[in-house]
């Protein structure tokens, strides 16, 4: 009997390491940035409604500008900015959208500035469609082939805040020809602040 | 001399593996429920205490509810209060929700008009509680019969931080023991709304169904 116990005794500590290990080795083995973690993108060109769950996103206008104008500050860029006018429509609750970066071709992240009255982030809530302007300094070597990705969770260095949530990426449909015409312009553009938006959107569609 | 056999030794019956550890199977729930809510502090730390997800009551059209909740007072408006654990109670009935052609004035800024594919209500309520009852926060929602919310933001869309409060209020106190407020929401024009809530940050809140 004695043995007996003994022995079922080191066979469990044996299961019990295993199943340490084991674990411990799938922890570590498991991509959880490109599995686990991955947020539910959404994508699309400019001009499309894009069905977040959440709320529905149309990015309407892209342009660039050396300055940017408000009724209260004028900015200069460093390279140039990126000007996105976009505007969303959310479809349960009060929401705020706290995610705006551009990715580069290279996968490089230029985060929202809120340099001449533009939108870093912005809310809103059903019954309406909200228009923002988002702008991003970039250098000349991002602008071909730049996305824009915008959502509810915060950007970051990990995108903690997007985990298996919906997020937007829009083709901001930048070609490496395009890329000396918008550098050179020297366009100084008035930035609105964000408000209702005049023309709702309404017609969703995108990749679910 | 005769020796009497000895009685045959009778093996003890075999212990099954599940009665030995009869012990520490029935405890491995209690220990995955206490993992789960060790891991789970986030919910009730930061998730449950802002927004509205306790309904505290729920009445048909036409009566009036009472919302009875523990808030943490930092004393800014009542310094006596500061830093303790106040029970709000209110008494809310709803008294009309009507359509509106215009938005009224803002806050601040000009006149805004009514934007394309909306609707505008304006919900007028009914409020009782003792003066100086801490009314800030306050949230008014109109829910349409898919669950849509519609107006939970507080400042409300005309940038009223104060809802709850007539609109000559100074400050967050209640200073009558009944007044009327009316609070304009935007509402999608095809929206079929069903109930009203009424809050203050949350988690409690109050529904009152709409006839």
């Amino acid at each position: 009997m004695r043995h007996t116990r003994r022995r079922l005794t080191w066979r469990g500590t044996a299961f019990l390491v295993g199943a340490f290990a084991a674990a411990c080795t799938l922890v570590n083995v498991v991509p959880h940035g490109t599995i686990l973690e991955r947020p539910f993108v959404v994508e699309g060109p400019v001009g499309e409604t894009l069905d977040l769950s959440y709320a529905e996103l149309t990015v309407t206008e892209v342009r660039t500008a050396d300055t940017l104008e408000s009724s209260f500050e004028q900015a200069v860029a460093g390279g140039t900015f990126l000007v996105v006018d976009a505007t969303w429509r959310a479809t349960d609750g009060y929401i705020v959208f706290a995610g705006a970066e551009v990715i580069d071709a290279e996968g490089r992240s230029f985060w929202a500035t809120s340099r001449g009255g533009c939108a870093k982030g912005t809310n809103s809530q059903p019954g309406y469609a909200w228009r923002a302007t988002y702008c991003f300094d970039v250098p000349r070597d991002a602008l071909a082939g730049a996305t824009l990705r915008l959502a509810r969770g915060t950007h970051g260095e990990d995108d903690a805040g997007q985990r298996r949530d919906a997020v937007a990426v829009v083709d901001l449909g930048i070609g490496q020809h395009d890329v000396n015409e918008l550098w050179d312009a020297t366009e100084k553009i008035s930035i609105e602040m964000p408000g209702f938006a005049s023309a709702p959107a309404t017609d969703a569609g995108g990749e679910g | 001399m005769t020796t009497m056999p000895e009685p045959p030794v009778q093996a003890p019956p075999a212990v099954g593996w599940w009665r030995r550890n009869a012990v520490w199977v029935a405890l491995l729930p209690v220990a995955l429920v206490v993992a789960a809510a060790a891991s789970s502090f986030r919910i009730w730390a930061f998730w449950w205490p802002n927004g509205l997800h306790h309904e505290v009551q729920h009445v048909g059209a036409g009566e009036t509810a009472q919302l009875s909740e523990e808030y943490y007072d930092l004393g800014l408006d009542v310094p006596e209060r500061a830093n303790t654990w106040v029970v709000r109670e209110i008494e809310v009935a709803v008294t009309s929700v009507q359509r509106a052609e215009e938005l009224p004035e803002p806050a601040y800024g000009d006149p805004v008009p009514v934007p394309d594919g909306s609707a505008v209500y304006l919900v007028s309520l009914r409020l009782a509680a003792e003066p100086r009852t801490d009314l800030s926060l306050c949230q008014i929602v109109l829910v349409a019969d898919d669950g849509t919310r519609y107006g939970e933001k507080s400042p409300d869309i005309m940038g009223n931080g104060n809802r709850c409060s007539p609109p000559d209020a100074d400050g967050f106190l209640s200073t009558e023991p009944e007044w009327s407020v009316t609070s304009p929401i935007l509402v999608d024009e095809e929206a079929l709304i069903s109930e009203v809530r009424v809050g203050f940050g949350g988690p409690g809140y109050v529904t009152l169904d709409l006839p």
